[in-house]
């Protein structure tokens, strides 16, 4: 039978998997689907789909992110408890790096700004409330630490599978 | 299906490679000084880029 180590650095390891999968699936849609489905809507209802999109999508999405981070975290800190530092975690340090600086994006810019932009949209589709002049900032401000996510991301999921078959790499 | 790059994404890719390059730079030089010191060269970027996205993203 596993000892308690080597079972709870695996259930980590799936949550850290499981969370991950959601929150990069969702940045995926938000980057690569949303604007081309926004694309093909007719501008009278583009606010509306974009609140219904947004609104739900991005509670998954920093939740998810919140999940991966802290289950990885836990995981890397059990770990380096347990079999200390080398070379060999080298690969999954960088990856951590990385996923940290996206994780940090998703809550103190990406989030930060896309509820104030969800509560002008929602104030202006109930009300007809204009849209504040800085909600173009807002949305633009998410966007860049959207698509700088995305583009993390593929460095970021290098290294961290690289941790298990490219050890060899940082020599 | 065709792809055009806008602005949005000429950033992205921009400071996505920058911050690559700035954070396993940092692993890299932390494995070979054996000092973890190196891996402030990431943690840099990442400041600057939020110092961008508030005070140089104005417009």
């Amino acid at each position: 039978m596993a000892d308690a180590t080597t079972t709870g650095l695996a259930a980590l390891r799936w949550l850290h998997i499981l969370f991950g999968i959601t929150w990069i699936g969702l940045l995926y849609f938000f980057n690569f689907v949303q604007p081309r489905i926004l694309k093909a809507i007719p501008d009278d209802q583009k606010k509306r789909v974009t609140v219904s999109i947004l609104k739900p999508g991005l509670w998954f999405f920093r939740y998810a992110a919140l999940g991966t981070w802290l289950a990885g975290v836990i995981y890397l800190g059990w770990w380096w408890n347990t079999a200390g530092w080398s070379v060999g975690i080298a690969s999954i340090v960088a990856g951590g790096l990385l996923g940290t600086f996206m994780f940090l994006n998703v809550w103190g810019v990406i989030w930060r700004n896309q509820k104030k932009n969800i509560a002008a949209l929602e104030a202006n589709l109930a009300s007809g409330a204009p849209m504040p002049p800085e909600a173009a900032l807002w949305v633009k401000r998410a966007t860049f630490a959207s698509r700088t996510n995305t583009i993390l991301s593929f460095p970021m999921l290098f290294f961290m599978i690289a941790q298990s078959h490219l050890g060899g790499v940082w020599g | 299906m065709a792809m055009k790059l806008d602005q949005t994404w000429q950033a992205g890719i921009g400071w996505g490679v920058l911050l690559t390059i700035l954070t396993v730079g940092g692993v890299w030089l932390a494995v070979r000084m054996a000092s973890t010191a190196a891996l402030g060269l990431g943690v840099l970027g990442w400041v600057v880029f939020m110092a961008w996205l508030e005070k140089g993203v104005t417009k």
